[in-house]
């Protein structure tokens, strides 16, 4: 058990957490995937509108692995396939049947299973489609299987404004996770980390976890964030490859081995001052943002992230929650005109800087929207990204060498160990996109080594 | 105004929009356009991508709280100025009038930098289409607080031209430039018209002939200067000077840098809002009080008085607090890391006494110090980056 203390950071106080209770939802009518937000897969769509699918079956696989497959979030019929611009597929809803069926693959008792070999292991969650649980980094992208990673991660803490609760999500589910534990430990030469908050007592799937090495992190936001956390464990060098994944993906690892079905139950925290009911929810994967919110948050002028609001995305209100994601943040759009804005005293502006009077006053409900805050300008180095970033690098330095295309120097630079954690973007004065241009860097990093 | 309201006059804003976009009949205007607007409005444009929420901090307020902390400096230096003209006639002036005076020669100089300034950057934003920049309003602000009272408009014209174009613009405008603008401005009217930037006749704004007799107009800095031998401060305090007149203020000078504890005021201001680098701050006043222990030690009798000088009389004389607190804080000109702002720093408060004690002929070593060190600051940054990477390539 190692403790880290991250210094820097920076909370944003952001109002309407999620309870922490945990509320059993209904079952929902209609479950999505979105393949859109799978880094550097090519979907290949394996279903069409009308399409009977039973839960687990391959909706679509990647084009330039086709062993990487998706499954479906639910049995029943295609209602839709919906394409974007360029035909590109953006979602896949399915209608669910009131008697679901599932794909059956084989089932152990959790002694056989611990027998498995590496291969087999392999195999079974490629073939299950729980492979796509799976992250690696560098890149935070679904790992080779051909590959061996130097360590596992699971992430089981987060850090950030609006937080889902870890601990809450595994009553229950203990075997299920120890089972995770032990089968992900034979995917790689090195050790399985568990990554934990330090406050609060962890939850018995936690304390009772053995297998793997436990950290516990404090801090500010982002020491929650699982690519900080392995920054800080095994940061990045050359030729290191480490895989992570959240903690209920590990509970799910070890589900699909003992009932041989692909799991898709899911706790997910909803919160955001836009939220009635700001609980955490006992659901499933693939659910609906207006489920979730029994329709009760207005569209038009909330925001839906899935995902943390600094490195979720934006959903329509039918849309999923996402794949890996296990909160959903509602929370006002604010494409309103302020007058006179950056005039104002500012009572309830949240800043990192301390420029606005909510810096002496702190505001008791701070008024956070999606607002950019200001208009873009010339990037204008003020330090705010080197005294928000968690991890040893340079951002402003990392952001030119990106704009210039320099591999050399993104990588020199530490590209790679940038947790894409959002805080820079979150507090450029100038309003750059930072975070776009960071995506843009692993993209051409991705591309190079594709060949 | 409420919020239908002002959504109703947004909306005729933006009915405007299309006279200024491409194609408009106005299209050349739009940076004007743009900076209307968004003067009136904080614009309803929104995240398009994670992170989904924005801190409220924009080039505009980060602007205006520098300006914010200037105040301090310019209405000191409106009373001041009047104080020392009115003295300089023999008269023991009021608060009123000294503000009264020091308005009358003060006002038009800003006035003049803003104007002429302005047109700059507004012709450079049409020119090259983009948005005209905030920080102009601090650049033209900082350049006159930085000259004599009785520097001429048209010098006052010239030197913010040289400032902003020069200065900033020829490198591709704000955040491409190397030099801090208004610095450079006034590195252009120092040598290019010395007579008027230097002297003892320059820093009050009075005519010597209708002076006081005993009316001498030299600043501290050029008292000591001219002293001889280790009595220096002994030799401040017969002119007239104790230290707790630097401190305040209360002395001839450049209009807005007088009063250390004006500046102080605004270093408060900056370092409290996150928005000036304190570490650029502390590091300089080390390095300030370092250079002037080097020269002490060095100092034999026959050297100037300005060798002997304790370090708190150099640190609240002539432009050291200004430049610690507003020049070499800019954060576009000064180191970008963290460690480089502390090299940075530190090497302009050495260099600037350095400068003040071994050269007499330039009394103000600060300007030149910052100037200097804004173009090694590239150099600084550079073998904290080094240090960075090779961190990384060591990592096992």
């Amino acid at each position: 058990m190692s403790e880290y203390k991250i210094k820097r950071g920076y909370d944003i106080p952001m109002i309407g957490a999620a309870e922490r209770v945990v509320e059993d939802a209904e079952r929902p009518g209609i479950v999505s995937i979105r393949p859109t937000e799978f880094r550097a897969v090519k979907p290949k769509i394996d279903v069409k509108d009308g399409d009977k699918v039973q839960v687990g079956q391959t909706l679509f696989h990647d084009r330039k692995r086709p062993e990487i497959r998706f499954p479906s979030p639910g049995g029943g019929e295609i209602l839709e396939v919906r394409y974007g611009r360029r035909r590109r597929c953006e979602e896949i809803f399915i209608k669910l049947d009131s008697d679901e069926s599932a794909v059956e693959h084989r089932a152990y008792s959790p002694d056989d299973a611990r027998g498995l070999n590496r291969a087999q292991i392999v195999e079974a969650l490629l073939d299950s489609g729980l492979w796509a649980c799976l992250r690696q980094r560098p890149y935070s992208v679904i790992p080779d299987p051909e590959s061996v990673p130097d360590a596992v991660f699971i992430a089981a803490s987060d850090s950030g404004p609006l937080p889902f609760d870890a601990s809450l999500a595994l009553d229950g589910r203990e075997e299920d996770f120890q089972l995770g534990i032990d089968l992900l430990a034979k995917l790689t030469e090195g050790k399985v980390h568990l990554c934990l908050a330090k406050r609060g007592a962890p939850a018995r799937a936690f304390a009772e976890a053995t297998g793997c090495e436990k950290h516990t992190f404090t801090g500010p936001y982002p020491s929650g964030l699982i690519e900080t956390q392995i920054h800080y464990v095994m940061p990045h060098k050359k030729g290191r490859k480490v895989w992570y994944l959240d903690c209920q993906d590990v509970a799910a690892v070890g589900e699909l081995f003992r009932t041989g079905r692909y799991p898709v139950a899911r706790v997910v925290a909803v919160g955001g001052e836009g939220a009635e009911s700001r609980k955490h929810f006992r659901t499933r994967r693939g659910v609906s943002v207006d489920f979730l919110l029994r329709g009760n948050s207005h569209p038009a002028r909330n925001r839906f992230v899935s995902g943390g609001v600094l490195t979720g995305v934006s959903v329509s209100s039918e849309s999923a929650l996402g794949f890996y994601d296990s909160k959903f943040c509602v929370f006002p759009e604010g494409d309103d005109p302020e007058f006179i804005g950056w005039m104002k005293p500012g009572f309830g502006k949240v800043s990192r800087f301390r420029a606005y009077a909510s810096a002496l006053l702190p505001p008791r409900s701070p008024h956070l929207t999606a607002n950019l805050g200001g208009g873009v300008r010339a990037h204008v180095a003020t330090g705010i990204y080197e005294d928000v970033c968690a991890v040893d690098i340079l951002p402003g330095y990392l952001m030119k060498a990106v704009l210039a295309g320099d591999f050399e120097e993104m990588d020199a630079l530490g590209i790679h160990d940038c947790a894409e954690c959002g805080l820079c973007t979150f507090v450029c004065p100038s309003k750059i996109e930072f975070g776009e241009i960071m995506a843009q860097g692993i993209d051409e990093f991705l591309r190079e080594e594709e060949g | 105004m409420d919020f239908e309201e002002t959504r109703d006059l947004w909306k005729k804003f933006e009915s405007l929009r299309p006279l200024f976009k491409k194609g408009g009949k106005l299209e050349k205007l739009y940076p004007l356009f743009e900076a209307q607007e968004s003067f009136l409005f904080v614009p309803p444009v929104t995240a398009k991508r994670a992170p989904h929420v924005r801190d409220a901090m924009d080039i505009k307020r980060l602007m205006s709280t520098v300006i914010v902390a200037l105040l301090p400096c310019l209405l000191w230096g409106m009373y001041n100025v009047g104080y020392q003209k009115l003295a300089a006639l023999g008269q023991t002036p009021g608060v009123f009038d000294c503000f009264l005076h020091g308005a009358w020669h003060m006002l038009p100089i800003v006035i003049t930098s803003y104007a002429v300034g302005g047109v700059w950057e507004v012709l450079f934003a049409v020119v090259r289409k983009h948005e005209i920049n905030e920080g102009f309003l601090v650049t033209g602000m900082l350049f006159p607080l930085t000259c004599p009272p009785t520097l001429p408009l048209w010098m006052v014209a010239a030197g913010i031209s040289f400032g902003v174009v020069i200065g900033k613009e020829v490198f591709g405008g704000t955040g491409m430039n190397i030099l801090n603008p208004a610095l450079t401005a006034r590195a252009f009217v120092f040598f290019a018209y010395p007579a008027f930037m230097s002297g003892d006749a320059v820093w009050t704004a009075v005519d010597s002939t209708l002076a006081v007799d005993a009316w001498s107009g030299a600043t501290p800095l050029s008292v000591a200067a001219a002293s001889q031998g280790s009595g220096v401060v002994q030799t401040l305090n017969a002119a007239g000077y104790t230290w707790l007149d630097g401190l305040l203020g209360t002395m001839p000078g450049s209009m807005g840098e007088v009063s250390a504890l004006a500046c102080l005021i605004g270093a408060a201001v900056l370092v409290a809002s996150g928005v000036g680098s304190f570490r650029v701050m502390i590091a300089m006043a080390a390095g300030g009080i370092v250079g002037s222990f080097l020269m002490n030690a060095v100092a034999g009798d026959a050297s100037p008085g300005i060798m002997w000088m304790p370090w708190q009389y150099h640190l609240v004389y002539g432009g050291f607090a200004f430049g610690l607190v507003y020049m070499a804080t800019d954060p576009v000109s000064s180191a970008a890391t963290a460690t480089g702002k502390l090299i940075y720093g530190f090497l302009i408060g050495v260099l600037a006494i350095l400068i003040r004690a071994v050269n007499p002929a330039y009394p103000e070593g600060v300007m030149l110090a910052i100037l200097f060190m804004n173009v090694f600051a590239p150099l600084v940054d550079h073998f904290v980056v080094q240090a960075n990477v090779r961190r990384r390539l060591a990592r096992v």
